[in-house]
């Protein structure tokens, strides 16, 4: 039973160092999914700031921007 | 979360219909874009949200508390408002131009020496043009004069006592003055044991906190914190 307990624990262990050693997620690998946001889904978002103001300049209406960070 | 939330909600679809929406991730991607342009704009803090015209001036930001489309409904038709007052400030209105620059004093877009240069150039200011320009130009001394002392508690102290006599003086600042104006002069007579003083920067700080807040409960909790001081103050207790 004892020896169960410890094996229990080293696997434990193992694990928590496994997933303590996974590399954290690059920034582009960040804004890749900031990108894919569901969020942005909602209605049509522009991303570069050029073209958002070609289009409000055409269509004479204002810009709404939203300002983020990836880690946010 | 403002994505999770409002951004995310049918009603932002219908309200983002008015407007061309720009949403900016800044990192340190390679492939990011714009580095850095949130503060190129004028935005500070992130995340943060503004209206801005097609050439990219920022005509109003929407502040950080927590957002709704409700919210977002309101300071567009704050900024459209603003670029109203604008247009006929520069066809030479001169209640328009006192309008824009109280506005754009409310919104903290102007630093006190353009906004003290832009008062000159008003023409005719009404009393209540007057008295508003001159409590939002006081609200935009008072922070640079705590900003000054931010670290030195003797100079707090000090400057709670100046505030003190200048309320006593009648000369009063706007309803949204920085909450450090009522801090310091509590501080102030903390420091002194005056009970009566102590009340009415607490009495400040809660008309403050009544509009700001919007029932938070660090509202709450910082004039519980401030009660408790006074109750000490009331019975001799440091």
């Amino acid at each position: 039973m004892r020896f169960a307990s410890a094996r229990l624990v080293l696997l434990t262990s193992f694990v928590s160092l496994l997933s303590a050693q996974q590399p954290r997620p690059s920034q582009d690998e960040l804004l890749e999914q900031k990108l894919q946001s569901p969020f942005l889904k909602n209605a049509a978002w522009h991303t570069d700031w050029q073209l958002a103001r070609r289009e409000a300049t055409a269509s004479k209406k204002l810009i709404f921007g939203y300002f983020t960070t990836v880690n946010y | 979360m403002t994505e999770a939330g409002p951004l995310s909600t049918p009603e932002f679809a219908t309200f983002a219909a008015d407007f061309v929406l720009f949403c900016h991730p800044e990192s340190k991607a390679t492939q990011a874009k714009d580095v850095g342009l949130a503060k190129r704009l004028g935005v500070t803090g992130l995340p943060d949200i503004a209206v801005f015209t097609a050439d990219g001036t920022l005509i109003v930001k929407v502040p950080p508390s927590v957002h709704s489309v409700a919210q977002f409904t309101r300071y567009a038709a704050r900024a459209r408002q603003l670029l109203a007052w604008r247009v006929a400030a520069n066809e030479g209105d001169a209640r328009a131009a006192a309008a824009l620059l109280i506005a754009q004093l409310e919104e903290r877009q102007l630093d006190r020496s353009s906004a003290e240069s832009r008062r000159k150039q008003l023409k005719n200011e009404l009393e209540p043009e007057r008295k508003r320009i001159d409590a939002l130009l006081l609200d935009l001394r008072i922070g640079e004069q705590i900003r000054a002392v931010h670290r030195d508690l003797n100079g707090r102290r000090a400057l709670g006592g100046k505030f003190l006599r200048m309320l006593a003086a009648d000369q009063l600042p706007s309803p949204a003055v920085s909450r450090g104006f009522w801090f310091v002069i509590m501080e102030h007579c903390e420091a002194k044991a005056d009970v009566d003083g102590f009340v009415i920067g607490l009495n400040g700080l809660r008309r403050n906190v009544a509009l700001t807040a919007n029932g938070a409960p660090w509202g709450a909790k910082l004039i519980a914190d401030y009660e408790q001081k006074l109750a000490q103050l009331q019975t001799g207790k440091k």
